[in-house]
């Protein structure tokens, strides 16, 4: 008996050391990213604030997020030249893949601080996975309008616009009264459960690597992982997304829409165009729209795909090549436009 | 199939079982045959025409030379298996780069030539496997082998799934006979064959692999790095390389224990070594001695002079660099070498001898020599001229890196453990687990790491092997 217990200890303790060693390694070595999550009261769920992560996934990202909770440096909202301009959407907009002075934010920020002499520039990266128009507009009111952008860009594609799932504990759109308010009213045990699993996390990066063991089951089918080219020979592809070609606009798209703020731009990020019945809707309210999807072709034709990563040889988010090229591209965009508006935009700061 | 991934796992877990049932040798040796070629044809099917036709031309060349005493016919027999041998290595693997450097040149000098590349898939291990078959026909030929006259022995020799595609390279003197008998794996194999497995596949998985995301990342848009990311991109790519390839051997080395065979040590912790020449003895041994053994002494070796033994070296390092792969960095990379071996050779006066203990007073020395091998090995990851150029003028226009700190974190804590792993190697051999009297220690230890590994592997996809593409 004592001898079993002994073995059972010895095993124990030897297991211990090893897997402290490989927590030290790997957390130092920054091998495996820790959780990038955190409830706040304010704003559902956000980024931590102060933080610097390594990230791997399709690319290779370093970045920093400040006292504010999202990616960047601190933000001035106090000098009258000053013009923050904010970028709201999902992981594309959040950009993790890439090192923070690769951003296309931070070529905007460049070109319209080159054009606009004597103004400074803040381009602020609101974008986190998973959000939808709907996660959107709920931010922009909760956390991104307390910066006082001149211009807020929605980045949306056709996906974001089935507001069927919403993405748990993020700030969502919500109907009140007739009028849209930005809800973060979840279930409490949910909340609860996630800041316990948040907070183990937080202790171990090995958790960390199950966490991410969980959710590569997600993207990807068990057999496949285990078995690899054998599953492909017997379990055939499942053909992609296509988009249906008779959507129409969720009623609550079209209450979003309508309570847009006039500084707002819709952007769509993708290469497939808008839905027919959502782009009529926005220009039928006037709201600024552009379509990235002509541009990004073009680049495909040129043989520069946006979303291939020739490192990993995979496909994803936009790619280090297509954050130069879109920074290029909404620069110019973005210069035309506050030189149109520019009594509103310009000359409201003085 | 890799052996960083789980089919492998499967394909060991299967064919293991079925080769301890079977109840005699040839069954065993038709057995292992039939599964080394569905390991190399999980590639690609057609490699395994290749690698059938190199053993069918050694196999016959090898009795032909064995049962003729005509000089004559012995040399011309050799040629031919020469001949084959380096043709379809040739082809495969230096035929683009011979017609893209010509073309270059009549170009360059005013002349038009058409583009004669072709678009030809490189088999995996090529490079390996035709070393391997050629070691036994000069053996044969030098009469140091007497050929085996069993074509299933012979081919299992060439195709021995373990050591196939990276190696290590094997004498046909050292794992022929061992296939002329039962095999039989004893406890201890069984013991160290396991324990070598899951060390290498850390090593490879956890240290390799994940080093060399950080690495392809720079190297494939260096243009994107600043100074300081890309020396520590080289710097790491020394840790990936060594934990890549001694991973894999250690798992190749664990692989065949379980079957009862003895692999040559491939890597006797390099980083470790005080000079050069210490270095190649440590590193990738199985290729430095079939290019001392087979190359440099047949050239004459240190047998006719001072100036011939410098350029023998010269051309055994050149040749060895282009083995690795067909590009003029492989070139300068094996040309390093060789100037750093030949220097070495001058300044120590020959005497090259070495305890095998590194000690704490050997620290400037293995510092040293880190940092040579380390400089080769940018010209040997960069893969052409203009890479390189590209990481001279980074490393010469030095631009300030805003994550300076956190590369010398992530550089440090490789350091640290490839090191340490080393030391601990270095003075408890390869299997220092099993060090531990207590078997609760060993499975404690074992188990975290292998535990840990697969779900790094589970939650990553499988790196390939980089020797894999010589």
């Amino acid at each position: 008996m004592t001898k079993t217990l002994k073995h059972i200890a010895l095993f124990i303790l030897s297991a211990f050391v090893t897997l402290l060693v490989c927590e030290l390694f790997i957390n130092n070595a920054k091998i495996v990213e820790a959780s990038l999550g955190k409830y706040y009261e304010d704003i559902g769920k956000g980024l931590p604030n102060n933080i610097e992560t390594v990230f791997f996934n399709e690319g290779f990202g370093i970045f920093r997020t400040n006292h504010s909770r999202f990616i960047g440096n601190e933000v001035d909202t106090t000098s009258k030249n000053h013009i923050n301009i904010a970028l709201v959407g999902d992981s594309f907009v959040e950009s993790f893949q890439i090192f923070e002075r690769d951003y296309f934010g931070n070529i905007i920020e460049k070109r319209l601080e080159e054009h606009f002499k004597g103004y400074t520039f803040d381009v602020l990266n609101f974008g986190r996975a998973g959000f939808n128009i709907s996660h959107n507009f709920a931010y922009q009111r909760l956390l991104v309008d307390q910066f006082n952008p001149a211009l807020v860009l929605y980045f949306v594609s056709n996906g974001d616009l089935h507001l069927e799932k919403l993405s748990p504990l993020y700030p969502y759109a919500k109907e009140e009264n007739d009028s849209l308010v930005a809800s973060i009213e979840f279930d409490r045990k949910e909340i609860e459960r996630y800041i316990f699993v948040q907070d183990m996390l937080a202790k171990s990066i090995l958790l960390n690597m199950l966490k991410n063991a969980k959710h590569t089951t997600d993207k990807h089918p068990v057999p496949s992982i285990l078995f690899g080219k054998v599953y492909d020979w017997f379990v055939p592809k499942k053909k992609s997304f296509t988009p249906d070609p008779n959507y129409k606009p969720l009623p609550m798209v079209n209450k979003i829409l309508s309570h847009l703020d006039s500084n707002v731009i819709i952007i769509n990020r993708d290469y497939i165009p808008f839905y027919k019945a959502f782009e009529d809707e926005v220009n039928r309210l006037g709201i600024t729209n552009w379509d990235t999807s002509k541009f990004m072709d073009s680049l495909r034709k040129l043989g520069k795909d946006p979303y291939y990563w020739k490192v990993t040889k995979t496909n994803g988010h936009w790619n280090q090549e297509m954050h130069k090229d879109i920074g290029e591209f909404l620069s110019k965009k973005l210069i035309q436009k506050i030189e149109q508006d520019s009594v509103s935009i310009l000359k409201s700061r003085f | 199939m890799l052996f960083n991934s789980f089919i492998f796992l499967f394909f060991l877990a299967i064919v293991l079982p079925i080769f301890y049932l079977l109840p005699k040798k040839s069954y065993k040796n038709i057995f292992l045959l039939a599964a080394s070629y569905f390991f190399y044809g999980y590639w690609d099917w057609r490699f395994c025409l290749l690698l059938l036709l190199s053993s069918i031309v050694d196999y016959y060349i090898g009795l032909w030379i064995h049962n003729t005493e005509d000089e004559k016919k012995r040399k011309l027999l050799l040629y031919t298996s020469l001949s084959v041998n380096l043709g379809i290595l040739g082809f495969f693997k230096y035929f683009n780069f011979f017609v893209d450097s010509f073309q270059t040149m009549i170009n360059g000098l005013g002349g038009n030539v058409d583009s004669l590349h072709l678009n030809i898939i490189l088999p995996v291990g090529i490079s390996f496997y035709t070393f391997q078959t050629l070691s036994y026909t000069f053996d044969v030929y030098r009469k140091k082998l007497e050929p085996t006259n069993n074509i299933i022995d012979f081919a299992l020799f060439v195709s021995f799934f373990p050591q196939l595609v990276a190696g290590p390279i094997e004498r046909a003197k050292d794992l022929l006979p061992q296939l002329y008998n039962k095999l039989r794996p004893t406890k201890d194999q069984i013991k160290e064959g396991a324990t070598l497995i899951v060390l290498g596949l850390f090593r490879k998985v956890m240290i390799g692999d994940t080093a060399g995301r950080i690495v392809d990342h720079i190297f494939g848009n260096l243009h994107l790095y600043k100074s300081i990311e890309i020396i520590a991109a080289v710097l790491l790519f020394g840790i990936q390389i060594y934990a890549d390839f001694s991973g894999y051997s250690k798992i190749a080395r664990g692989t065949a224990k379980l079957l009862g065979i003895e692999l040559m040590v491939n890597f006797e912790q390099p980083y470790l070594s005080r000079n050069i020449t210490e270095f190649w003895r440590r590193w990738h041994i199985s290729l430095s001695s079939w290019l001392k053994d087979y190359l440099y002494i047949t050239l004459g070796g240190n047998r006719k002079g001072q100036a011939r033994t410098y350029l023998n070296l010269m051309i055994t390092m050149l040749l060895g660099g282009l083995w690795h792969g067909a590009s003029w960095n492989f070139v300068i990379w094996g040309g390093l070498h060789g100037f750093y071996l030949a220097a070495h050779k001058f300044f120590s006066k020959g005497k090259t001898e070495y305890d095998s203990i590194t000690r704490l007073k050997d620290i400037p020395k293995v510092m040293l020599t880190f940092v040579l091998v380390a400089f080769t090995w940018l010209f040997f990851r960069a893969t052409s001229w203009e890479s390189t150029q590209q990481i001279f003028s980074a490393i010469f226009d030095w631009q300030v890196s805003e994550y300076a700190h956190i590369f010398t974190q992530i550089l440090l804590s490789y350091f640290v453990l490839t090191f340490a792993l080393d030391i601990i190697e270095n003075r408890f051999g390869h299997t220092f687990v099993l060090r531990f009297k207590s078997i609760s220690i060993r499975f404690g230890i074992l188990i975290s790491l292998f535990v840990v590994t697969l779900i790094y592997i589970f939650q990553s996809k499988p790196l390939p092997f980089i020797y894999f593409q010589f």
